[in-house]
């Protein structure tokens, strides 16, 4: 089940979604209009589990 | 306050003035519906599956290759779709192809697996690779076999380069050549000898490390190191194991005589607007 993490840098309040599995790392860690500040999370809901092709 | 785009990935290859708003990791094909309305177009970079290593019945598999690296612009859609990197396993033979991303008319292929002991599997294009050919970049650069290219051929450097090529030679003290160097990286290759054995270290990656290479005496040493992804590190290798290779389309290492090969790592969607 994918995941959508939604953030908020504590730096420039930049507003920034990851969908991943919830095992998975999260990627951005570090703002992306300055680079400085962390992300923190405000909200998390369940994706529907992605659609697997072959 | 001094900033370089070296300690944050997210402002790589983008054009000024936009934002990293949404990074898909989930492989497969998802479904998103929170683009803001108004927004019609949106910049993305999209990064293919890597590719397993291989392993063989004697001597060391050939590391995968890097996933494609693909980007632009594009009309904003509800699917998106993150490619898995291919499996690694036991069984002798070409490794796995990693999966293509996708995102509106933006695609990138995965790389292809590490061949045999001979080949390493080719970087990802906007198509995936086929063996140790790589396929035509989005940047319209044509496929090739034995060259440095955006998708590089096995062995080969490049935006996705290709995994390491193995070693047949099953005595003596053998060293396996490593995934090449680029953006997104293959993995390395192993050897499988009675003797001295190291297996490559995955390739060095524009910002992170390929895992290293297994070292020991007998062929339960020399597998390869994953291949770095644009998001993390390659796994090194243990014993005869390959690494896996990085998040973001690091290619996985080889193994060493019926060891496990190293999985791809899967491939990524960042959507900027």
């Amino acid at each position: 089940m994918a995941i959508k993490y939604e953030y908020s840098s504590d730096c420039c309040n930049h507003f920034y979604i990851e969908i991943r599995n919830p095992e998975d790392q999260q990627v951005m860690t570090k703002c992306n209009i300055c680079g400085q500040g962390d992300y923190v999370l405000t909200a998390q809901t369940e994706e529907q589990s992605p659609t697997v092709s072959e | 306050m001094s900033l370089s785009i070296y300690s944050n990935p997210s402002f790589t290859d983008s054009p000024y003035g936009l934002k990293l708003q949404r990074t898909i990791t989930a492989t497969g094909t998802n479904t998103i519906t929170d683009i803001p309305t108004g927004i019609n177009r949106v910049y993305v970079v999209v990064i293919g599956g890597g590719g397993a290593g291989s392993t063989q019945t004697t001597g060391g598999g050939g590391g995968g290759g890097a996933g494609g690296y693909s980007a632009g612009w594009t009309y904003v859609t509800t699917s998106v779709t993150v490619g898995a990197g291919g499996t690694g396993t036991s069984t002798a033979g070409a490794g796995a192809n990693g999966g293509s991303s996708i995102y509106g008319m933006v695609f990138a292929g995965g790389g292809s697996g590490g061949q045999n002991s001979v080949f390493g599997g080719s970087g990802g294009g906007a198509t995936t690779s086929t063996g140790a050919t790589s396929t035509i970049s989005y940047t319209g650069a044509p496929g090739a076999s034995a060259s440095v290219g955006y998708a590089a051929a096995n062995g080969n450097a490049g935006v996705s380069s290709g995994g390491g090529s193995g070693s047949a030679t099953t005595t003596g003290t053998q060293t396996a050549n490593a995934g090449a160097q680029g953006l997104i990286t293959g993995g390395g290759a192993a050897v499988g000898t009675a003797g001295l054995g190291t297996g490559g270290n995955g390739g060095t990656g524009d910002f992170f490390a390929g895992g290293n290479g297994s070292s020991g005496t007998g062929i339960t040493f020399g597998g390869g190191g994953g291949g770095a992804g644009i998001s993390s590190a390659g796994i090194d290798a243990s014993g005869k194991n390959g690494g896996n290779g990085g998040d973001g389309g690091g290619g996985g290492g080889g193994a060493s005589t019926l060891g496990t090969a190293g999985s791809g790592g899967r491939g990524e969607v960042r959507i900027y607007f």
